[in-house]
């Protein structure tokens, strides 16, 4: 009989190990997913001061643009830190979708600016520099992606029973998507005459 | 359709492909045992009178048959199994085949820039490792290509036409359209096919081989017209037999192609969520002259592998182009075509007019690039290779547009660029010039003579910084040029270094630069990784020690110290000292080579060695970056140029 009973507590120990390593795993999956987007943002933000430096010989009258754009940078660049040490949490990655996306609009202004200007457009420091960004922000949609895909499945085995259970045991936290505004869908900001 | 169903529908295509593999083998057998047969027994019957007296038993015939049929196999056996050989080094062998030059990771051009981010982010959003990237620079219509056996050994290949027709989303479409074909596994498919279809191609090859050598047989024997009428009919028999081969070789294209094509078209804009792009290069192909087709004949054997259909025949590889489109977007008109081919010369002319308008401004900063203090500092540098930063993509830009529009002009067509190329390589001094030149009159004759001499105000115009970017423009253009063509190049340029008294830092590095981007690529190395390790390579390191750090100091005793600051990183124990060379060039040479098959660590630790040497005295000459540069192409660990604020 007592061996009986031993042989169960020993299965449902291992089956609780079980769990528990897998929700790691998956927790796990999504901080090296969360370190793929770092990478690209990070080179984003190191890409905007070249790119203020170079459109500043051109749009000397845009001060406020320019300034936006780098105000908008030095935000972001603070969001990310604070989301890369923990990508689990729900405030700091909201904190930097916020971020970025009003970095995304600056940097759409800027650019709708330029189109005024062909020298700038021309410019072939300035053609690179809008070629590195629009493939890092491309980088970035595209690795969201998998972000996305993997705090998906962090929640789903962080929710569903008995694994939700052994989540509670161990204070597992949900997670949160990381939502930043395609930039395929960067369009011409709307002028209002009122 | 997901990616596990498209996956078992591979495994049952390749099931059929095997199946119609076989029977094409067993038609071409029987035809031509047939045909064998008819042959013999047309020599041997009596009243053929020819060879009578050996008439043939009837019984014999089986082994008439049993022998060809022997050949026949043996001989698709033997070349599919060569051609399958030939292809192990996955898909860069395959672009290469075709003339494909690899994109390296530091080109500053900024097409083959984009192309490169391109395929990255598509790396990404495949999860699938970023695979080697090359560009058929021959080939002017909009096609491209994926091959390889497995995601690792892939290499994906764009012609010039779609780099240059091509704006960013479509390219972005295509080159989507092809990862498909790297995920879903029928690239693996494809390309083992290249193989198997040149078996069944071949018997059609041999026959045209034989009625192409008759002529000269019937010349030198005298015995009988009538024998060798015989096998030449018999010749031109087999070669319709051969035609079954064709047959079948591209029925089963066609059936692996056909539908591959629409699967990967949908996967795509599954890839990138935009239809707009490969619909656009859909069109574009449409309204192009050259649309999709291939210059290129052998790009018969790879047509099930391209992106649109590169040759017109009567089983094609892809559904027609409208049908295409019309999948992506229902409401597609043809007319959409001329519209579109309107826009493109419309818009041809407008670059062509931007481009006279903005004339290069020599950049004020130009001059502040070189020569200035620098502390780069070393681990910093060892990042980059392989991985220009931004700043450096920009510097090269700056140094590329500083160099005058003339010069930009001629070096982009392949025939001036290789003149402009030797008329780099000569020597200041006009004695040496002169006997450079005749040696060069004597080597390619008088017109090319002439058109380096044509080319001469312009490069002397360069200064010392502008001409290693030159000289990196110009490859560009040279790598259009065919294998023969380069290595006739190459062979010209030794003969002019041979020629120089002392050689000169500039005229190495343009000797080793050119071995690696003109001649490697012919020779592809199987190995990527060495095993020697520093202790065992001291003597090679002490020569490539002091050649570098000879050229960046005014005396001895600086030399010395120059030395002293990248080996003592090195050997920290026990290690040669500075050695005063007398000819370097040859001993730096065997040095190199040695030294290439380092470990990776230890070629890292060489390179962070090499720019302390270089960077000592916190000055960094010209001379000093286009040696560093050159070594380190040469040890297969590509930098960007460094300049002074680049660091």
């Amino acid at each position: 009989m007592i061996w009986i009973v031993l042989g169960i507590i020993v299965l449902l120990v291992l089956f609780v190990i079980g769990i528990y390593n897998g929700l790691v795993t998956s927790r796990n999956g999504y901080k090296n997913a969360f370190a793929q987007i770092d990478v690209q943002l990070t080179r984003r933000h190191d890409l905007i001061p070249n790119l203020v430096e170079t459109a500043k010989g051109y749009l000397a009258h845009e001060r406020g643009t320019l300034e936006a754009v780098i105000t908008a940078r030095n935000a972001a660049v603070t969001g990310l830190k604070a989301a890369a040490a923990n990508p689990g949490d729900p405030a700091a990655l909201k904190e930097l979708a916020s971020t970025e996306n009003a970095l995304t609009g600056a940097l759409g202004k800027l650019f709708a600016l330029a189109e005024a200007y062909p020298d700038l457009k021309a410019n072939r420091n300035m053609m690179q520099l809008s070629e590195e960004l629009t493939t890092t922000e491309n980088k970035v949609a595209f690795s969201r992606q998998a972000f996305n895909d993997a705090v998906m499945s962090y929640n789903n085995k962080r929710e569903v029973f008995p694994s939700s259970v052994v989540a509670g045991m161990f204070g597992f936290m949900p997670a949160e998507l990381l939502e930043i505004e395609s930039p395929q869908k960067r369009e011409v900001p709307k002028v209002s005459f009122t | 359709m997901n990616f596990f169903e498209r996956q078992a529908a591979t495994r049952r295509l390749s099931r059929w492909m095997v199946l119609l593999f076989v029977l094409a083998i067993a038609a071409i057998v029987l035809a031509i045992d047939l045909v064998v047969v008819i042959a013999v027994s047309v020599l041997t019957s009596p009243d053929g009178g020819l060879l009578a007296a050996e008439t043939m038993a009837f019984d014999q015939y089986p082994m008439v048959v049993l022998v060809s049929s022997i050949i026949v196999l043996g001989t698709i056996g033997i070349s599919s199994v060569t051609r399958t050989a030939s292809l192990s080094g996955g898909g860069s062998a395959v672009a290469q085949s075709l003339g494909g030059t690899r994109v390296s990771a530091d080109s500053s051009d900024p097409l083959r820039r984009r192309l490169l981010n391109v395929v990255e982010e598509m790396a990404i959003a495949s999860g699938v490792p970023v695979p080697q990237v090359y560009v058929l620079d021959r080939e002017a219509g909009i096609n491209a290509f994926a091959a390889g056996h497995n995601p690792s050994n892939a290499a994906i290949a764009v012609t010039r036409g779609a780099l240059v027709n091509l704006n960013r989303e479509e390219l972005q479409g295509v080159i989507a359209h092809e990862f498909s074909h790297v995920l879903n596994g029928d690239m693996r498919l494809s390309t083992r096919l290249i193989g198997w279809l040149f078996g069944l191609t071949v018997v059609a090859m041999v026959a045209r081989f034989i009625l192409r050598h008759i002529p000269r047989l019937s010349g030198s024997s005298r015995k009988g017209g009538s024998v060798i009428g015989v096998i030449a009919a018999a010749a031109g028999i087999i070669l319709v037999l051969g035609w079954i081969g064709l047959f079948f070789g591209r029925l089963i294209q066609a059936a692996v192609s056909r539908k591959r094509e629409s699967l990967a078209d949908a996967s795509a804009i599954q890839f990138t969520r935009d239809p707009q792009g490969l619909r656009g290069a859909l069109v574009k192909i449409g309204a192009l002259g050259p649309g999709s087709r291939f210059s290129d004949t052998d790009a018969e054997e790879v047509a099930h592998l391209l992106f649109a259909s590169g040759v017109t025949r009567a089983f094609s590889t892809h559904p027609p182009l409208v049908e295409r489109i019309r999948e992506i977007d229902p409401r597609f008109d043809p007319k959409e075509f001329d519209e579109m081919r309107l826009r493109m010369n419309q818009e041809r002319q407008m670059a062509e007019e931007e481009a006279a308008r903005v004339q290069p401004k020599p950049a004020e900063r130009l001059g502040t690039l070189l020569e200035g203090a620098v502390v780069l500092a070393p681990a910093a540098v060892a990042a980059l290779v392989a991985n220009p930063g931004t700043q450096h993509v920009q510097q090269a830009g700056l140094l590329l547009a500083s160099l005058p529009a003339e010069f930009r002009r001629h070096s982009g067509q392949p025939e001036k660029a290789a003149a402009i190329f030797l008329a780099l390589a000569l020597d200041v001094s006009p004695q040496i010039r002169e006997r450079q030149l005749a040696f060069v009159l004597a080597q390619l004759g008088g017109e090319f003579h002439d058109q380096v001499k044509e080319m001469l105000p312009y490069v002397d115009a360069l200064t010392a910084v502008q001409r290693m970017p030159a000289v990196m423009q110009v490859f560009a253009a040279l790598h259009q040029l065919g294998r023969d063509e380069r290595l006739t190049l190459l062979k010209v340029l030794n003969g002019l270094m041979s020629r120089e008294g002392r050689v000169s830092a500039f005229a190495y590095a343009m000797r080793k630069l050119s071995q690696v981007q003109l001649q490697d690529e012919l020779y592809p190395r199987r190995r990527m990784s060495g095993y020697q390790t520093l202790a065992a390579t001291r003597d090679e390191l002490q020569v490539l020690f002091s050649a570098l750090a000879a050229h960046g100091s005014e005396d001895e005793t600086e030399a010395r110290r120059a030395y002293e600051a990248g080996m003592s990183e090195l050997l920290p124990r026990a290690r040669p000292g500075y050695q005063k060379l007398g000819h370097w060039p040859p001993r730096l040479d065997s040095a190199l080579t040695r030294l290439d098959s380092l470990q990776p660590a230890a070629k890292e630790m060489l390179v962070k060695a090499l720019v302390r040497t270089v960077s000592h005295d916190l000055r960094m000459t010209v001379a000093e970056s286009e040696l560093l540069r050159a070594i380190c192409a040469v040890l297969h660990c590509p930098l960007p140029a460094l300049y002074a604020d680049a660091a």
